[in-house]
């Protein structure tokens, strides 16, 4: 198979395109995406960043774009449960009355729609990591169908206390694709703390193809952290990108618990001497599912320290990918480049793909990986029976233990909380079972 | 109902070898048994056995506690019934702290007998002063269970697990394998401070020292798999003279 036609997902595209918000520029850029996408046609297994993780469902179901849809109010537990300044997408549309009214001084939010029609050249440059569609096919598609999303601004040297939260929700109950998108700009020296949770329908067919990008003026600090938390017959596809500029910090963090295929990719570039980032997640896939992580680290400039940890928990016939790519460019010497990742399979008929990639142009770098693929320990097992310990809550145990050495990494007290929260509900669904 | 532990000519294979041979013994409540003999006689299998470790086959024989037939048992099950393995290789588990173990431990006990979870201020309460009596630091139960534990420090931990889950039977197993006399020392006197009229011990040792500080009521020989004397304490002075080697020959 060496292509999957992009034509049903770009039916009647100049038509209908013609309808969207923004001007000359937007529709250049649209033409593009489109044209990129139909070039590529749907990701498949020939192409490499792609070889574990085939999108099933697009490949044999019709996904129309999701239609606008209004709710009245966002469904309980669609967000994390933190305090936060919430901004809500509604199939991929900012939803105003749904967001938190009121921001943090020096924080603003404007629907993407509304930048587009105004003709923000800035954000239109910001968008798409300079358009580079031959490298991310999924984005090209979704900026074929450019629309609408949010843009969240933080003037510079302005620390946000409250934590943001940009709820990506799907709603519907036909097949559908929704495209949130997200910018955010934060200003030099700026920080801010941001939490984007994907969520749908439990049980309903829908896909998410989401986009974000995170520009960071110098100095710059960003947490961000991924909630894929979509209904288990979801398609979910979604890319990060970040710069991270001279002295910026980004610590990321991806937890994965949903979705019948899903796969998200962040793709980090040091840009700066003396930027560091951490890029951390956990997932639990379990069933037929299929959970991909991919990362993309490029160190263009000296001096940068990046670091990953990602550890999976796999039950049933679901599959596991990660895959992490470390570029050391010819001039970024000194520079520091860590991976890991760990899985525990709960079934001997789990799989796990892990595929670390480094391409090192420099001499002097500190580089490793590591992978390992592991089952639950018997003599750790008895050992907590022994002292009374029912198996399943043991197992439980173990494997919380497992992933909360991960999520310990998060800085964040409350996000922690909330995410090791999340994970345990996934982890209780798995004892229940047994 | 027969109280105490019950082992009545237990036959245990692993993948085909027989291990024991017909092990019979009985441990009254309050009584101390140690169990010496020459490696690979069977000690360790024993006391796996009695505890539910699986990769055994018993092939013959019973073992009661209380009445209860243990075998048929979960492992758990026989620790909610008061029987408590002191590991010879404590087991490391990293991202659970020492403290969490134990508190889902005694609250799963508490919960298999149908008792109300321990309020946990009590529960740490009791944790610190059994810690104390062990000279175990207070940030030991902070850490990851036995993770970079030494060696004394894994067998304190295993004591101190003993003193807050009160067992009614405690199987030591070569506790005092790689303790300096120091550290055997203060497990010996973990042990000692434990011993009550409702509570026995199976020490499972291959050394007489450790029975200089806990003196046992019986002394039984396990060599090839069967109990080949059983005496006072002083069969264990003798054995430290002469050695295992008259045993030997019922290896045949």
């Amino acid at each position: 198979m060496n292509h999957i036609s992009a034509a049903p997902f770009l039916e009647d595209h100049a038509h209908l395109a013609a309808a969207l918000p923004g001007g000359g520029p937007v529709a250049a850029l649209r033409a593009a995406a489109a044209a990129a996408f139909r070039d590529q046609g749907l990701p498949h297994g020939k192409v490499e960043a792609w070889r574990y993780t085939r999108l099933k469902d697009l490949e044999s179901t019709s996904f129309g774009r999701a239609a606008p849809a209004v709710v009245a109010a966002a469904p309980r537990g669609a967000g994390l449960a933190v305090e936060a300044v919430r901004i809500v997408l509604v199939n991929g549309r900012y939803a105003e009355h749904l967001s938190t009214p009121g921001l943090p001084a020096g924080v603003t939010v404007k629907s993407l729609c509304a930048c587009l029609e105004a003709g923000d050249a800035e954000v239109l440059a910001a968008l798409d990591g300079g358009a580079d569609f031959a490298q991310a096919p999924m984005a090209a598609l979704a900026s074929a169908w450019l629309e609408d999303g949010a843009v969240l601004s933080v003037d510079a040297a302005v620390a946000v206390a409250p934590i943001v939260e940009v709820v990506a929700l799907a709603v519907g109950d036909t097949p559908a694709m929704s495209f949130p998108r997200l910018l955010v700009r934060l200003g030099a020296g700026a920080s801010l703390t941001l939490v984007e949770t994907f969520t749908g329908p439990a049980e309903g067919v829908y896909a998410v193809n989401a986009v974000s990008e995170m520009v960071l003026g110098a100095g710059a600090a960003l947490k961000h952290y991924v909630l894929q938390a979509e209904g288990k017959a979801a398609t979910h596809v979604s890319l990060g990108r970040c710069a991270v500029p001279e002295n910026g910090r980004y610590e990321g963090f991806v937890l994965q618990l949903g979705g019948k295929t899903a796969r998200h990719e962040m793709r980090l570039k040091m840009v700066g001497a003396g930027g560091e980032a951490q890029l951390n997640g956990a997932y639990g896939v379990r069933g037929e599912a299929v959970c991909d992580t991919t990362t993309v680290v490029d160190h263009i400039a000296p001096e940068t320290t990046t670091d990953q940890v990602f550890k999976g928990i796999l039950d049933g016939r679901s599959k596991g990918v990660y895959q992490g790519r470390v570029q050391v460019w010819r001039d970024a010497q000194r520079i520091v480049g860590n991976q890991l990742h760990k899985a525990l399979l709960l079934s001997r008929a789990a799989e796990v793909d892990c595929k670390p990639e480094l391409e090192i142009y420099a001499d002097d770098v500190k580089c490793s990986h590591g992978a390992t693929v592991g089952e639950l320990d018997g003599d750790q097992l008895f050992y907590l029976q022994a002292r009374g310990i029912d198996a399943v809550t043991a197992r439980a145990l173990l494997m919380r233990a497992f992933i909360g050495e991960v999520l310990d990494t998060i800085s964040d007290e409350a996000v922690r909380a909330a995410f090791a929260a999340r994970a345990d509900a996934w982890l209780d669904a798995e004892g229940a079972k047994r | 109902m027969s109280k105490g532990l019950i082992v009545t000519d237990l036959h245990v294979s692993i993948e085909d070898k027989e291990i024991l041979k017909g092990v019979t013994l009985a441990v009254e409540p309050g009584k101390v048994h140690a169990i010496m003999g020459p490696n690979g006689g069977g000690k360790s299998t024993l006391a796996h056995v009695i505890s539910g470790r699986p990769g055994y086959t018993v092939t013959g024989g019973s073992v009661s506690f209380d009445g209860h037939d243990v075998l048929e048992m979960e492992p758990e099950e026989r620790a909610a019934l008061g029987l408590f393995l002191a590991f010879q290789y404590p087991v490391e588990i990293p991202g659970v702290t020492n403290t969490t173990f134990l508190k889902t431990a005694v609250n799963a006990q508490r919960k298999a007998r149908g008792e109300a979870e321990m309020d946990p201020m009590a529960f740490l309460r009791l944790l610190r002063e059994k810690a104390k009596l062990l000279y175990l630091p207070d940030d030991m139960l902070k850490r990851p269970l036995n993770v970079g534990f030494s060696g004394g420090e894994k067998k304190r931990n295993e004591m101190l697990q003993m003193a807050v889950l009160a067992p009614k039977l405690a199987i030591l197993d070569e506790t005092d394998s790689g303790l300096d006399i120091d550290a055997l020392r203060i497990v010996a006197e973990g042990v000692n401070a434990q011993r009550a009229p409702d509570r026995s011990f199976l020490v499972i040792t291959h050394y007489q020292r450790l029975l200089d500080y806990i003196v046992p009521d019986v002394v039984h020989v396990l060599a090839d798999g069967r109990i080949v004397e059983t005496g006072g304490p002083d069969l264990a002075k003798q054995l430290e003279k002469t050695g295992y080697a008259e045993y030997a020959g019922t290896a045949a």
